[in-house]
């Protein structure tokens, strides 16, 4: 597949599992026991995350600015979803080059997945992506300062269930790597 | 000048970071206060059509949840129709009751307009209710929104077919509600925990003991008398923890007010605040 015929599939997968499946999650389960508030994964920022490495920031900034925008309009947070999924586009470039020996010009349209990176740098790109994501996005959302505990717990529980779920994701339908050195 | 070009091609990517997260941030703050409408809800015909379909699609897996919760209703109203004095609102889709306020006799008029719930959120701070009901079945903003159970938000955004509804569950939501006693205080929710309110401003000398229950006091946007929760915990003197008596995880059907009296008093009372 091209990589905007990929892009298209990616975004169109990922956004109806997001809406029609983990938007409802939370309101079948108790959440409620033991003070832990309710709260659903976020996964949609996996089409950033899936996108070639050589992408350019812009390119990710725009495709993250529209990701947030269609979350926004489906979830009545104006403009929350969107501004953290720039900010994720932002960091996304200078968090790849941290784990890839090569310069993103050499390794072209090479997509970040589980079996690329191995299990150590793909769970640290992942979680500190989505850590920064949804940081951003409940402290938008939540936005008072007596509640940072909250907002950190919040956070927190978000991302373990949302890392969890992309690990999954990946062990399910990322592309083994076939050739062998 | 061309230095200003150069350092603006170097640092491309962080200009337009801080463009594009100036857009996000202005529509997040304009959109902040949630009495202004805003264009980004649900109401909108592409997401009401979407979440319509969804729960065309998805509906079968809570029917027995939802045939569970009408049988009780309907159980319960059948057996307060043998009861002659007793004001139900949902016996009938529309009736009407005698208040007696200061003495005089006035007759309210309500309309019940029952709507289906197609999408519910429980986890923000700002928590809204997509209804399958909009402007052509007389829906109009401010009208409250009830459950069979108990009090579930009001109507913040209408469209043709669709509207959205502010859930109870937002911070700034405040129902007047009344104690068995006829106190009035403030029930507001705190943010966390989806099964609790919080009553606040209740005199020192009134003591509410546990699973008393609290009403509205029909001094808002709901009418009088519907039950909002059972009092759960005393926090300290004055406020209270309410266990809600309405289920918001499982809502499926609401009932929309239309009540003509309290749209007329809201328009006068809207035009004697000066902004």
């Amino acid at each position: 597949m091209s990589a905007p015929v990929k892009f298209v599939v990616n975004f169109v997968v990922i956004m109806l599992i997001q809406l029609f499946l983990l938007n409802d999650i939370v309101i079948k389960s108790s959440v409620s026991l033991l003070g832990i508030p309710a709260f659903i994964p976020l996964i949609y920022p996996l089409i950033l995350l899936l996108m070639p490495v050589n992408t350019p920031s812009w390119a990710t900034m725009a495709i993250g600015f529209f990701t947030g925008l269609v979350m926004d309009f489906y979830c009545n947070t104006p403009g929350m979803h969107a501004a953290a999924s720039v900010l994720l586009g932002f960091i996304r470039p200078s968090l790849l080059s941290l784990f890839f020996q090569q310069t993103t010009k050499e390794l072209k349209s090479v997509v970040p997945s589980l079996f690329k990176m191995g299990i150590t740098s793909f769970l640290i790109y992942i979680s500190a992506s989505i850590l920064a994501h949804h940081l951003f996005f409940y402290i938008l959302q939540i936005w008072s300062l007596k509640n940072i505990p909250f907002i950190l717990f919040k956070t927190l529980l978000s991302s373990v269930l949302s890392v969890i779920l992309i690990l999954l994701s990946q062990l399910l339908f990322a592309q083994r790597d076939t050739r062998r050195g | 000048m061309r230095n200003l070009i150069l350092l603006i091609k170097q640092f491309h990517s962080f200009f337009i970071f801080l463009l594009l997260e100036l857009v996000c941030l202005i529509i997040v703050f304009k959109n902040n206060n949630y009495q202004q409408s805003s264009y980004i809800n649900s109401s909108r015909n592409v997401s009401g059509t979407f979440y319509s379909q969804k729960a065309k699609l998805t509906g079968f897996i809570n029917l027995t949840e939802v045939n569970d919760s009408l049988m009780k209703e309907n159980a319960a109203l059948r057996k307060e129709l043998g009861i002659t004095m007793d004001v139900n609102p949902l016996k009938d889709s529309t009736f009407s009751k005698q208040i007696h306020v200061d003495s005089s006799l006035q007759t309210a008029h309500y309309t019940y307009i029952p709507a289906k719930v197609l999408n519910n959120t429980i986890d923000q701070t700002i928590n809204y209710i997509t209804l399958n009901v909009g402007s052509k079945q007389g829906i109009k903003k401010n009208m409250a929104v009830i459950s069979a159970n108990g009090i579930v938000g009001r109507i913040s955004h209408v469209s043709e077919n669709y509207s959205v509804a502010l859930s109870f569950l937002s911070d700034r939501f405040n129902v007047s509600s009344m104690v068995s006693d006829g106190t009035v205080g403030k029930l507001s929710w705190d943010g966390k925990d989806p099964d609790y309110g919080i009553l606040s401003g209740i005199p020192q000398s009134v003591k509410l003991k546990p699973r008393d229950s609290v009403f509205t006091s029909g001094f808002g946007n709901f009418p009088e008398k519907i039950l909002v929760g059972k009092a759960a915990q005393v926090l300290n003197g004055t406020s209270y923890k309410i266990f809600l008596s309405t289920n918001f995880r499982k809502l499926h059907f609401v009932y929309v007010i239309a009540e003509e009296i309290d749209l007329e008093r809201k328009k006068i009372e809207d035009s004697t605040q000066v902004n």
